[in-house]
């Protein structure tokens, strides 16, 4: 008919023209666009950046409340050593050999010259003067001592004074001065055992043993083995997107983290230990059919959460459409912040093994999936979901590892770091499963004594 | 049938891994690759070229944004138009519920806008634009949808939210329209 000629002539006049029309834009528009790409980078980096600050601040509150809890422990257990030591020197009672231990060294006591009494022997009587002096001024420079007004009005270190003390008190007979000094000495972390065997006749051989606390800094990579418990409250596992389901098209894939370690020595055993890992897990998805239950798109269900997809060119779907997906790639990426407590069961030279456990935050970073679903020309349209729904911004898990380290120089260790954890509560709140992951890591690192 | 774009051709690997790095010499290098072709197409889901530039930034931030989506099977352009025509689909989705013009309103202007008389028996691309910038929204875009990209009723209704009978009826409207007004700017050329 000719209408239907003109119809179609008319048509492709349009095709045509539509094919090979062009027009330049304005100079506004890229300069637009660059002002909004702007901006979403700026979303971007800010959102990054919150995370990375709420890890920051984590970690620092740690690090500080360990500092004020040792702190606080030394002081204790100072003003316990002086006092007791004062005490020993009013009674003068014979005794044997005390061990005292508080963080960072362990001191045993000289002996009391037994028979001795406060009252004859004018050692004792200087030493309790000296030792009250220490007491009340154990964190300042010693400024005031008789052996070291020149140093102290010269504005000498605490350190050297003692140092100097020491020698001098090495040279004289005082043993219980000398304890307080070597315990002072232990506080600021002068290591040097303080042989006092010139401390005359009968003086006994004091031993001093200390243990310095640094930082130990572990960097370290680990291979992660994961895998995950999943609960819901449906008897009927057999429904769509029932964890059943779910456990069978979704399948663990190469998984790793890598981070640092902070480990802090409390006393010969016992250390505390934390850090900020980074940890990506990553899953395969197989391909599903995917359902409309609203008019947002198709509902993409993983045991992480769910979003929904909808190809370009697709139509508003009708609740009860579907839509096919091929393979899928899910990445899941934390920064983890570890609290825990280690203790020290063997050690010698080289080699130490120091269990530990305790708790971890998994702060969310990002959740990425990538896929193709059917597109609106047939084929397949790729699709990157970067936001999961019904993921938890932050979970807890309990964290036990196995710190193996082998030590290759004075401050340098190499460090094999078998680990386990497991999901305290689950991953996902609003989420057809809750996902309750776990995994085995062995990792590899350098220990550096800072 | 949808349109096949497999003729066009792509920007080379590294201008797009540059723009996937954020680079902005080559995000710009990408635009300027394209944003002719793609104002043009714009223009046909337009009202006007104002309307047009804004879905055309609208267009390049997605771009942009979902570039690592784009697998590098089909060619950019096609990928690109794709991404035009759809952000010109939700751009007249957004104003549906305010300034759309009923279905069956005529459009008074329609009949042979003198200004297109050039003389020439052939019509002119832009003159052809503008008769389809002329039609209500819904006209354009069923139009456009079938004409242009060779979706099929079914699609376009699911698109659009309409039936397949409204489509259907939307598109004989449209062409109805179209031809009434290419006849007098023939006329108007032939006088």
């Amino acid at each position: 008919m000719p209408m239907n000629k003109n119809l179609n002539e008319n048509d492709e006049l349009f095709r045509n023209a539509y094919q090979q029309f062009e027009a330049e834009p304005g100079p506004d528009v890229w300069k637009n666009i660059q002002a909004e790409l702007n901006g979403v980078e700026t979303v971007y980096y800010k959102r990054k950046l919150k995370r990375i600050k709420q890890a920051s601040v984590i970690i620092i509150a740690l690090l500080a409340g360990l500092n004020i809890y040792q702190h606080y422990y030394n002081r204790q257990a100072k003003h316990a050593i002086s006092g007791k030591i004062i005490d020993n020197v009013k009674t003068l009672k014979p005794t044997t050999s005390q061990t005292v231990k508080s963080p960072g060294y362990e001191t045993k006591t000289p002996v009391a010259n037994a028979g001795n009494t406060n009252e004859n022997n004018p050692v004792a009587e200087q030493v309790k003067k000296n030792l009250a002096e220490v007491r009340e001024q154990h964190i300042e420079p010693v400024q005031n001592s008789f052996v070291m007004a020149a140093q102290a009005r010269a504005q000498v270190p605490m350190q050297a004074a003692l140092r100097n003390r020491l020698t001098l008190l090495t040279e004289k007979t005082a043993p219980p001065l000398s304890y307080a000094s070597n315990f002072l000495a232990g506080q600021q972390g002068l290591l040097q055992p303080l042989p006092m065997g010139g401390l005359g006749k009968n003086a006994p051989q004091v031993t001093v043993r200390t243990h310095n606390n640094p930082w130990l800094l572990t960097m370290y990579a680990s291979t992660d083995f994961m895998n995950y418990n999943l609960d819901d409250d449906d008897d009927d596992n057999r429904r769509h997107d029932g964890k059943d389901e779910i456990r069978g098209r979704e399948h663990h894939e190469f998984s790793f983290s890598a981070g640092i370690l902070l480990k802090k020595q409390i006393n010969k055993n016992i250390s505390f230990k934390t850090g900020l890992i980074y940890s990506n897990n990553a899953i395969g998805i197989r391909p599903q059919t995917l359902y409309s239950d609203n008019t947002l798109g198709y509902k993409y269900v993983t045991s992480s959460g769910y979003s929904y997809v909808k190809p370009i060119f697709g139509g508003v779907p009708a609740r009860g459409d579907s839509i096919n997906s091929n393979m899928g790639q899910h990445h899941l990426q934390y920064a983890i912040i570890p609290a825990m407590i280690g203790y020290t069961v063997f050690a010698n030279r080289y080699l130490s093994v120091t269990p530990g456990a305790g708790v971890a935050a998994n702060i969310l970073l990002s959740t990425k999936i990538r896929t193709e679903i059917e597109s609106g020309y047939g084929g397949g349209e790729p699709v990157l979901i970067s936001k999961l729904q019904g993921v938890r911004a932050v979970y807890f898990s309990m964290q036990t590892n196995v710190e193996l380290q082998y030590k290759l120089g004075k401050s340098t260790s190499i460090t094999l770091l078998p680990s386990f954890m497991y999901a305290i509560n689950s991953i996902n709140n609003n989420n057809v499963v809750k996902t309750y992951p776990y995994s085995f890591g062995l990792g590899f690192g350098i220990t550096r004594r800072l | 049938m949808p349109q096949n774009y497999s003729y066009l051709h792509g920007p080379n690997e590294q201008l797009i891994q540059k723009c996937l790095k954020n680079d902005r010499a080559a995000q710009n290098a990408l635009y300027k690759l394209y944003c002719n072709k793609m104002l043009g197409v714009c223009m046909w889901y337009a009202k006007s070229r104002e309307e047009a530039e804004e879905i055309l930034q609208d267009g390049f931030i997605k771009v942009f944004k979902y570039l690592q989506s784009y697998s590098g099977k089909g060619s950019m352009e096609g990928w690109i138009r794709k991404i035009m025509v759809n952000t010109a689909l939700l751009k007249y989705k957004g104003k549906k519920n305010s300034n759309l013009r009923l279905v069956t309103e005529l459009d008074e202007d329609a009949m042979l806008p003198a200004k297109y008389a050039d003389g020439e028996s052939n019509l002119a691309e832009k003159q052809l634009l503008e008769l389809v910038q002329s039609l209500t929204p819904v006209y354009r875009m069923v139009f456009n949808l079938f004409v242009l990209e060779g979706f099929k009723h079914k699609e376009i209704a699911g698109l659009l939210g309409i039936t397949e009978g409204t489509s259907k009826s939307n598109l004989s409207d449209a062409r109805a329209i179209l031809q009434q007004k290419i006849i007098g700017l023939q006329k108007t050329a032939s006088i």
